[in-house]
């Protein structure tokens, strides 16, 4: 029964994966593409993580640890990532509204 | 520092897998180092962040969920509906700790990312600014956040 349950994770945590990777295709610039990619993908590995939990229960250590660094290190390279990409080149500006333009 | 000790300790221990006492010791040795020379001066409350960043998890992956949803249907949507922009939002957050978790919280939720973060000021990239009214977005996008971290 519980097999079960972690098949139905891993199958939803994969969705979220194709779900990031067609994003990653059909975004328009870096920022956007940072967007599907790095972060539609962060849901996908957690549901994966808990689906492995389901299937291996004794590895539920090793595999929060694991969830945990990545809910701690994604949105920091993201976010570092996103700034120097602005900073560099500018970012597609489709709504005209840049805050951050005057006072970088 | 002693908090600090066991907490390194025991991920050792996890991620090890072993109880030889060798690797124990090595472990024993490595924490201490770690929890003697990189332990701030300025004490904070262990337990009270604890507490209140474990009932924050709930929230966060409601919202986890919701904007994954949301930036899913933008990616599968033929038209491609994305309105991008770079907004200015106001924090309450006093504490740094807090607002460094409300800046990853939301750089997480799949549709914004927090480029900047100075002071009480909150530097976000949208991917779909669905209005341009200040309040509204202040609401939709950090209101449940910032709430669940009070």
């Amino acid at each position: 029964m519980i097999d079960i349950l972690g098949y139905i994770f891993i199958l939803l945590g994969s969705l979220f994966f194709i779900l990031s990777g067609i994003g990653l295709l059909r975004m328009p610039d870096t920022i956007t593409r940072m967007h599907a990619g790095t972060k539609a993908s962060t849901l996908g590995s957690l549901l994966v993580i808990i689906g492995v939990i389901c299937l291996e229960p004794t590895l539920w250590f090793k595999l929060s640890l694991l969830a945990i660094f990545i809910l701690i290190t994604n949105p920091l390279s993201s976010s570092i990532l996103a700034r120097s990409t602005y900073l560099k080149h500018g970012f597609l500006n489709q709504s005209g509204i840049d805050d951050l333009k005057d006072n970088r | 520092m002693v908090g600090k000790f066991i907490l390194l300790f025991l991920v050792w221990i996890g991620v090890t897998n072993s109880l030889n006492i060798q690797e124990l010791i090595v472990g024993a040795i490595v924490s201490f180092l770690i929890a003697k020379f990189f332990t701030p001066k300025r004490e904070f409350n262990l337990k009270d962040l604890a507490v209140k960043y474990i009932r924050f998890i709930p929230i966060f992956l409601k919202n986890l969920i919701e904007s994954n949803i949301a930036v899913a249907k933008i990616v599968l949507n033929p038209k491609l509906p994305i309105n991008t922009g770079i907004v200015k939002l106001k924090t309450d957050l006093t504490n740094e700790h807090d607002r460094l978790i409300l800046a990853n919280a939301i750089t997480l939720t799949p549709g914004t990312i927090t480029v900047e973060l100075r002071d009480r000021e909150l530097f976000i990239h949208v991917l779909n600014l669905d209005s341009l009214d200040r309040d509204k977005l202040q609401e939709s996008i950090i209101g449940g956040l910032e709430r669940g971290l009070k």
